[in-house]
């Protein structure tokens, strides 16, 4: 390996400070944090929110067109490894990566600029390791964690790493909205963490693939969510009202299985809170379903991946350091 | 093609799974790109800290995927329903595996490093094969795409010796590998080799089948555009051999006809095919080829021994009471064996501890050659053998034996072998070299064969040949069937359209499936060539033989068979030039319908000998052998005008 080409080795910085450990090999893969996304079924809440449609609250059918307006594909990525430990406070290497690819013609390969990928440290601060880093002048993410309340150390590493990767995210969708560009983005993840409170129509797309919460408290509608049919959406309703972050969302079957739960190929879409997102609802809805095929296998979200997002994270994935840079970077 | 030198077309990859050894790496590749097996790259890299590195590769082993998973996925995700586009492609991936040609600087020799892939050029192409290191190359075909070929040369020192030599090619009959690029090869080296008068080179071939190298004077009617090219830019002209001596065997023992499809009056006129035929000596030496090997065994040997030490070539008595016999024919040869045989059964079964049964089956062996090889073998005539005095510069002798029997083939090629073999020890072929071009090898030399004359001289050849100035260039359809000595020896060979069946054998194992599967599918004028100066196997295309090719030179000169009534005449003109043609002819009319064939056959025979003995009674022999009353005849023969005579 060229030891030239990598950005630091933290063996040189920390070793000789007291109570470090460096941590040359993880023990096994749930030391490598955050490596699986956070995609998963497990609901955290439920709230309410207004529907914004007219009309029975039930599932509308999409009229399917297999085209799709969308050009542009974002997405984000992250990868931690575990590097040391100061006494039981662990720090890792990440690295935290967004871009958007063009689709032409039917094909995915560039990104006419829109990419940005780092590599980082992130430490807990307050610690030994983090004023060596600050010290040394490294790009050092310090972690905040009440960790007297119970709060999991590993946990507060994941949410300061994916800080990092919202950020890229929001800069990079920022500059693409900046330049103006023709054409509709589909961002992989919700968007109104990015809009940050703007109100004016983009065409820009989020698609949420997972339901850690829920936009509706009552039975009935959840029924109706969760009985949607494959190319079925439900009324559309403003999330996070009660926000600065909010958007015109609703949920859309993209797939069924019998053999599944309730959220196989369900996404929930969000589109700008302006009142002209809504004449899209329905052509959103067309396009997305349009974008089925090809399907996102291996990915094991390829119920509600689709495809061009997947394309975006296996860009991104080529760019990060691999596993072997990692170990380099934390040094003997 | 300077241009698009500098076009990087793809990158060298390495994974742990698939890493880069120091004879092999792997690419991508646009999908454009203009690559497949056999295809030459160039590859650049500078090690950090370390000096710039090329590397010439050529292309191996071709691969493309996507980013499916398996089939299923396919399945699924196109809903089962074959056909329709998706929105977005799948990104599909162009990899390939190539060999290591050459490095510069050639050491250390370490793994490929990870570098930019470009196409090659004329001077890449130059490098990759060593052409650098060497002067005066033989252009042996040329790489790349149809229209955009560039020559590939070999180093004559190592194709025409000393340092190397010989040419084995192996190929599917009939798809213009093995024939047709030896044309090819001939036509390079008579136009690139140095040597000139008597160091200069010259040719034997053998046609053995059809017209195939009947017409190698004649110029190529309809030459097409793509060869005429590959001949240009190797400046070799796009016209025949202009130096071809024909040889076919003798048709009979009067030395009539000649057995060979080169008989149109036309070509008699310009370049006449010249008759030629072998006689006891020769016999003796290639016996084994022609007796089988139940003939052949020790005792038969002996006996042969026995003739060619004590009887050919003396004057010989069975026993101290009998008159002695000049033994310097066959048909000597034959009387003698018959008394020989006579005395054995007189004396209890042993003629000179030669048992009878051995005599006599050796007596019907001969008699038997007599009759089967008719023409070929001079049972009374002096030898006339199908090879020059002396070799000529840039000179090709054809032998036809193609309207031969198997057996007269074998025995004309065993002769010429020994024959050239012989005047190579003694430094006597008249050139610096000689090219004898052998198809069918694996009919004379097979593996795992009977060791014959034949196959010692092969080998003799193969082994010492390049050092005294012969040179192998063999041919056959199944290299694995060739005796393992012969082929080894040859440092250049070169691979058409070869059977999947002979694919299969161990000999073809070194090369990657890839390599054998092109090799399958070969088309024709495509090779895959092995030079000591090449690192690996490269394809190539030839372009086709600038004179006639068989086939056409036989529809444009059509066989004209003469009738033995014909030969008769021809012969008795020969014999007395004032005889009257129609009083011949006239003669030849009164011969009866039935067994008219056999009675003129006979005459021809009676015509030979008594040219031998000297006479010029023609038109006696034609009333007594033609079964016609013999008329009274006082005198020398009397000139008769005859206003049809071409020669009067």
């Amino acid at each position: 390996m060229n030891m030239a080409a990598l950005p630091f080795r933290l063996s040189d910085v920390l070793r000789d400070v007291r109570g470090v450990r460096l941590v040359a090999k993880p023990f096994d893969t749930a030391q490598e944090l955050g490596w699986i996304p956070r995609e998963d079924t497990a609901l955290e809440e439920f709230v309410n929110s207004d529907v914004v449609e007219e009309g029975r609250f039930e599932g509308r059918d999409v009229v399917e067109s297999h085209a799709s307006s969308f050009e542009w594909f974002e997405d984000g990525t992250e990868k931690t490894r575990l590097a040391f430990f100061e006494d039981f406070y662990p720090g890792c290497i990440a690295c935290v990566g967004a871009a958007i690819l063009k689709r032409e013609g039917r094909e995915m390969l560039h990104t006419h600029g829109y990419v940005d990928q780092k590599t980082f440290i992130a430490a807990f601060e307050g610690t030994q390791a983090a004023s060596r880093l600050r010290e040394r002048g490294f790009d050092f993410a310090a972690v905040h964690a009440d960790l007297a309340s119970g709060e999991s150390p590993s946990k507060a590493i994941q949410n300061r790493v994916s800080v990092e990767r919202d950020t890229k995210e929001r800069h990079i969708i920022s500059r693409w909205l900046a330049d103006g560009n023709p054409g509709w983005l589909l961002v992989d993840g919700g968007i109104a963490n990015i809009l940050e409170g703007r109100t004016e129509f983009h065409r820009i797309v989020g698609v949420v693939k997972s339901h850690r919460k829920m936009y509706f408290q009552e039975r009935e509608k959840l029924e109706v969510i969760q009985s949607l049919r494959p190319g079925q959406r439900s009324p559309v309703f403003l999330a996070n009202p009660l926000q600065r972050r909010s958007a015109y969302s609703w949920y859309l079957r993209l797939r069924h299985s019998d053999t599944q739960g309730p959220f196989f190929g369900l996404i929930r879409v969000e589109l700008p809170p302006a009142e002209e997102s809504l004449r899209y609802v329905d052509e959103v809805s067309s396009w997305i379903l349009a974008e089925r095929a090809p399907l996102s296998l291996p990915d094991v979200r390829f119920d509600r991946m689709i495809y061009p997002i997947r394309r975006v994270e296996m860009y991104l994935r080529s760019l990060q350091p691999s596993d072997a840079q990692l170990t380099g970077m934390v040094g003997a | 093609m300077n241009e698009s030198s500098q076009q990087v077309i793809g990158h060298v990859v390495g994974t742990e799974q698939t890493p880069n050894t120091a004879y092999s790496f792997h690419f991508w590749a646009e999908q454009s790109a203009p690559l497949g097996i056999g295809s030459l790259v160039r590859v650049e890299y500078g090690p950090v800290g370390g000096p710039a590195v090329t590397i010439y590769g050529v292309v191996v082993e071709a691969y493309a995927y996507n980013d499916l998973p398996n089939a299923l996925t396919d399945y699924l995700g196109r809903e089962g329903v074959p056909g329709g586009d998706p929105l977005t492609l799948r990104p599909e991936i162009r990899v390939y595996e190539a060999a290591v040609l050459r490095r510069i600087p050639e050491e250390p020799v370490a793994a490929v490093g990870i570098g930019k892939v470009y196409e090659a050029t004329a001077s890449d192409v130059r490098a990759a094969l060593s052409g650098d290191k060497f002067k005066g190359g033989i252009p042996i075909g040329f790489y790349g795409m149809k229209g955009k070929e560039l020559p590939v040369f070999a180093d004559p020192d190592y194709m025409l010796g000393p340092e190397a030599g010989h040419f084995n090619i192996t190929g599917t009959s009939g798809l213009a590998a093995k024939t047709s690029y030896i044309q090819f090869l001939l036509s390079s080296i008579f136009q690139h080799f140095e040597g000139k008068g008597d160091q200069g080179i010259a040719a034997v071939m053998f046609n053995v089948k059809g017209g195939d190298l009947l017409f190698l004077d004649h110029p190529w009617e309809s030459p097409d555009d793509a060869s005429q090219r590959m001949y240009e830019q190797v400046g070799i002209p796009v016209s025949p051999f202009p130096n071809v001596t024909y040889y076919a065997p003798y048709q009979s023992e009067a030395h009539a006809g000649l057995v060979t499809l080169r008989s149109h009056p036309e070509l008699d006129k310009d370049n006449p095919t010249r008759g030629f035929c072998f006689g006891l000596n020769t016999v003796l030496d290639n016996a084994d080829v022609l007796l089988s090997r139940e003939d052949l065994d020790a005792k038969a040997d002996s006996f042969l021994a026995f003739l060619r030490n004590e009887v050919v070539g003396r004057d010989w008595a069975v026993d101290e009471n009998s008159g002695s016999l000049k033994v310097d024919s066959l048909v000597q040869l034959i009387e003698a064996v018959k008394q020989m045989l006579a005395k054995a059964e007189e004396n209890r079964g042993d003629y000179r501890s030669h048992h009878s049964a051995t005599i006599r089956k050796m007596y019907n062996r001969l008699e038997g050659f007599r009759q089967r090889f008719a023409g070929l073998i001079a049972s009374q005539t002096e030898e006339s053998p199908p090879l020059p005095l002396k070799f000529e510069d840039r000179h090709i002798y054809v032998i036809d034996v193609a309207q031969c029997s198997a057996d007269a083939q074998d025995l004309v090629f065993a002769a010429v072998i020994s024959e050239l073999r012989n005047r190579m020890e003694q430094g006597n072929l008249g050139v610096q070299r000689l090219v004898v071009v052998v198809d069918e090898l694996n009919k004379y030399a097979p593996s795992g064969g009977r060791e014959t004359h034949v196959m010692r001289s092969l080998r003799d050849i193969a082994a010492r040949g390049r050092y005294l100035g012969l040179v192998l260039f063999s041919a056959q359809q199944f290299r694995s069937r060739v005796d393992p000595q012969i082929v080894g020896n040859c440092a250049n060979s070169a691979f058409g359209n070869i059977q999947l069946e002979e694919l299969t054998h161990p000999t073809y194992t070194v090369y990657p499936p890839a390599v054998r599967e092109k090799l399958a599918t070969a088309d024709p004028g495509e090779l895959m060539v092995r030079h000591p100066h090449f690192a690996q196997p490269l394809f190539i295309r030839f372009p086709l033989p600038t004179c006639l090719r068989g086939t056409d030179g036989m529809k444009k000169f059509p066989v004209t068979r003469r009738s033995l009534e014909d030969e008769i005449m021809k012969v008795a003109k020969r014999m007395d030039p004032h005889i009257a043609p129609a009083e011949v002819r006239d003669l030849l009319a009164r011969i009866r319908a039935e067994d008219r064939e056999n009675r003129l056959n006979r005459i021809l025979e009676c015509l030979a000998e008594e040219e031998r003995k000297g006479g010029r009674r023609v038109k006696e022999v034609i009333q007594r052998c033609g079964g016609l009353a013999q008329e009274v005849t006082t005198g020398p023969p009397v000139p008769v005008a005859d206003p049809e005579d071409p020669f009067a």
